[in-house]
């Protein structure tokens, strides 16, 4: 009987707004954000995706120094910077200032690439300098999402965002291709019209995205600079924020690097690795399509069951790629598909229940330390995978990392059932 | 204040001008080379001197080069000689194989039929490792015959094409691809190497799948990584690079026995000299975070290395003119899609001279 009138209470608070409505509802101010994503991303993508063709076809680099320049991608001093932004972002309350020299400086790193012309030392720079600006600007970005968004619609904000986002990258490395296509060879035509994308981008910025409301900050904190400190401690003696980020980390931990399990598809399925962009590509289109069902869904159900079904859905792929006999192309694009299902389970989803977690006065400061703490578990898991590929192989790698996905996703749910109950009872 | 929509429908406007006036800019560029490009190989050549299109280039040549200075040094071979190699310059035969008489390098040939990243011929058989440039590029190597240019046997690659040789007698063939690694994320990159009888277009032998030695003693590492393989003139034997933990050896491969075994160290991208002695090759040196590699030669008698007198890096597999002289190829410019083919001695005393614009990938075959 009660159980019955809970699913009853359930219809009736699910039926109050339909999925369109909790869209419809999603602030103009979040939309725009994911507007300025979307140019920035085609901007960056189309770099990304014509960078490795670039240096081995054109400048007869070897991919060993390839490497060195991907090498810069994943800097320990990207780290301390997106922290940094997070921080002065919430000091200054300039959230949107903040975010716009970050996509200004990516933005002015595609223009230098025309003017390096190809010298090494120069691309290094760029491409470090290009990854300093993304981390500077995500943050203050996320920030500005959930500090435009009612606390009932935080999922469906950050999904939208992130659509157009993985929309963004999905037509990126298409644009590139027609243009090269088009003008073979024709490199500086790719950076300038990366440029004017990143200049879009950054006008829609700019001119369309307000500043977080001064009212949504209590009243001391606007003055005070020592408090900002304390709440620094408060955040993180808090036992939701804390839960969070441990859970994250954990999860990501078990996570693998998409790299390998495009390998392991790859290899399973005696694939020319020519066809690796494409995996890149499908991925994308599921998380852009996946991604708004996931964070209505999230909204309306619970951001727990959602975002534990997200990882739910990677062991599903870890057991496929185990179990498989042999891996066609139905099987990879099977794959995929699930691998953008989780993605749209996951990321955004995790960002809401940060949003909820965080007093909006400390808001960019704990998404950049959420956010920090899984690009740590990230790298420990690429370590972890690639060592253990390597040692014992590949089907030894992924029962390890479905071993951890399973005994972080119990703790997880665990951890966050009781956080979650607390809340209630407050 | 003006509204922000009018500001970004001018930013807009003023984006799409700058591309289009930039395209535009970059199809009447394209046309210009297409135009340049007869011209740039115009100068005759006559004589013995060596080829004569290093004089189209004016004074960046000029700065090296004394004419003359570096005549080959078995002049009776040449006349049989031709030079197979990758066109690059920006028009409409870019990547197309061209061929040329060594003595009328100005007036190549072209194989409309056979776009090649890489290429090599030798005694009337050639391979070129082609790139199939769809949605998503795929790689794919062609034998063919090199008088009617039909293509003998082709079967497609598993990664991007690197380096391509042939045996002297045409019989066998080898190559390099790059695979995986290819994403935007760091995983690691790798090389297959593989060894192709090319009459029937068979691969014999994956390299990674050969027994390895070290000063006698068993050599296996899981990051064994082979590439740039140079036949020997009896084609039983052959020598290529082995990189693993960082280092890059030199190792002498049976094709029997299906083994190899180190004989140097730091040595990329080997290439055999006609005669057999003596080893052209890439030494690899790290310098501010940076790789950059210098060519030299190895005596496999003496085990002495000499440096050649190019100074600037060098990412190739040369080419033997003749036992004196070797071929490379560098970027024309900075960020150029063209690379030209340098002349070097290898006395390692006179200067390097610019030997064929626009060319990369060149093999000197002499008619069977």
């Amino acid at each position: 009987m009660y159980r019955l009138e809970w699913i009853e209470r359930r219809k009736l608070e699910a039926s109050a707004i339909s999925p369109a409505d909790q869209v419809a509802k999603v602030s103009p101010v979040v939309w725009k954000l994911g507007w300025t994503s979307f140019l920035t991303d085609i901007s960056s993508e189309m770099v990304n995706s014509a960078l490795p063709l670039y240096l081995v076809i054109h400048l007869h680099q070897s991919p060993f120094q390839y490497g060195a320049i991907d090498g810069v991608y994943n800097g320990f001093a990207v780290v301390l910077l997106s922290l940094a932004s997070g921080l002065i972002a919430d000091r200054s309350k300039r959230h949107k200032e903040v975010a716009l020299t970050g996509y200004g400086l990516s933005a002015i790193c595609k223009l230098a690439m025309l003017a390096a012309g190809g010298v090494w030392g120069w691309l290094i720079v760029i491409t470090g300098l290009d990854r300093i600006g993304k981390g500077i600007r995500t943050a203050p970005r996320d920030a500005l999402i959930s500090l435009n968004t009612p606390p009932n619609l935080m999922a469906s904000a950050f999904a939208v965002h992130r659509t157009l986002d993985a929309g963004g990258s999905l037509l990126g490395p298409l644009v590139a291709f027609i243009l090269l296509a088009q003008l073979p060879g024709a490199f500086d035509v790719l950076w300038v019209t990366s440029f004017l994308f990143a200049i879009l981008g950054v006008a829609a910025l700019w001119l369309y995205v307000p500043g977080p409301k001064a009212g949504l900050f209590p009243r001391p904190f606007l003055e005070e600079r020592r408090i900002s400190r304390r709440s620094l401690s408060v955040l993180l003696t808090s036992p939701h924020f804390v839960a969070l980020m441990v859970c994250g980390l954990f999860l990501s931990v078990g996570t693998a690097n998409d790299g390998f399990i495009y390998l392991v598809l790859l290899k399973k399925g005696d694939t020319n690795s020519g066809f690796l962009p494409l995996f890149y590509v499908a991925t994308a289109a599921s998380y852009a399509l996946f991604s708004i069902p996931a964070g209505i869904c999230a909204d309306r159900f619970g951001r727990r069951s959602i975002f534990l079904g997200g990882y739910a859905v990677l062991g599903i792929i870890y057991s496929l790629l185990l179990y498989m006999p042999a891996v066609g192309l139905p099987g990879q694009a099977g794959c995929l598909f699930l691998l953008g299902l989780y993605y749209a389970g996951t990321e955004g989803v995790l960002m809401a229940m940060a949003s909820a977690a965080v007093p909006p006065e400390m808001r960019a400061t704990g998404l950049a330390i959420l956010a920090t703490a899984i690009a740590m578990g990230k790298a420990v898991s690429s370590l972890l995978f690639g060592w253990i590929w390597v040692a014992y192989g590949v089907h030894s790698a992924i029962f390890t990392f479905g071993a951890i996905l399973m005994a972080a996703m119990l703790a997880a749910g665990f951890c966050l059932r009781v956080i979650g109950r607390k809340r209630s009872n407050d | 204040m003006i509204k922000p929509n009018r500001i970004f429908a001018l930013l807009c406007t003023v984006s799409a001008i700058t591309l289009a006036a930039y395209i535009l800019l970059a199809r009447t560029r394209s046309a210009d080379n297409t135009a340049g490009a007869p011209k740039s190989v115009a100068s005759p050549a006559t004589g013995s001197t060596p080829p004569a299109s290093a004089e189209a280039d004016g004074a960046k040549a000029g700065e090296h080069a004394t004419p003359g200075e570096v005549a080959p040094d078995n002049d009776q071979n040449k006349t049989s000689k031709q030079i197979f190699f990758r066109y690059n310059g920006a028009d409409s035969h870019f990547g197309q194989l061209a061929f040329a008489p060594y003595e009328r390098l100005d007036q190549p040939r072209f194989i409309e039929n056979l776009s090649c990243e890489a290429a090599y011929v030798a005694r009337g058989r050639g391979i070129c490792l082609a790139a199939n440039r769809g949605l998503f590029t795929t790689y794919a190597a062609k034998l063919f015959d090199a008088k009617t240019f039909k293509i003998i046997a082709e079967f497609p690659l598993n990664g991007v094409p690197s380096r391509c040789r042939m045996s002297s007698d045409g019989k066998l063939a080898a190559l390099t691809v790059f695979i995986s690694g290819h994403g935007y994320e760091s995983v690691s990159f790798s090389t297959q190497t593989l060894l192709i009888e090319v009459d029937s277009g068979r691969i014999i032998a994956d390299l990674e799948k050969y027994s390895v030695s070290r000063d006698g003693q068993n050599f296996s590492n899981k990051d064994f990584n082979f590439w740039g393989v140079t036949f020997t003139p009896d084609a039983r034997h052959f020598y290529a690079t082995l990189s693993t933990n960082q280092q890059h050896f030199l190792v002498k491969g049976d094709i029997a026995n299906a083994s190899a075994a180190v004989v140097h160290e730091n040595v990329e991208c080997p290439s055999l000299s006609p005669n057999a002695a003596r080893i052209a090759y890439k030494k690899r040196f790290i310098a501010g975070g940076r790789v950059f590699w210098q060519l030299h030669i190895l005596d496999l008698a003496t085990g002495r290395e000499t440096a050649l007198s190019e100074k600037r890096s060098v990412d190739d597999q040369l080419e033997w003119l003749d036992n004196g002289h070797v071929l490379y190829s560098l970027p024309e410019s900075v960020s150029s899609a063209s690379t030209n083919i340098w002349l070097a001695a290898i006395d390692g005393a006179s200067a390097p001279r610019l030997f064929l614009k626009k060319a990369y990938s060149p093999s000197m075959a002499s008619l069977p």
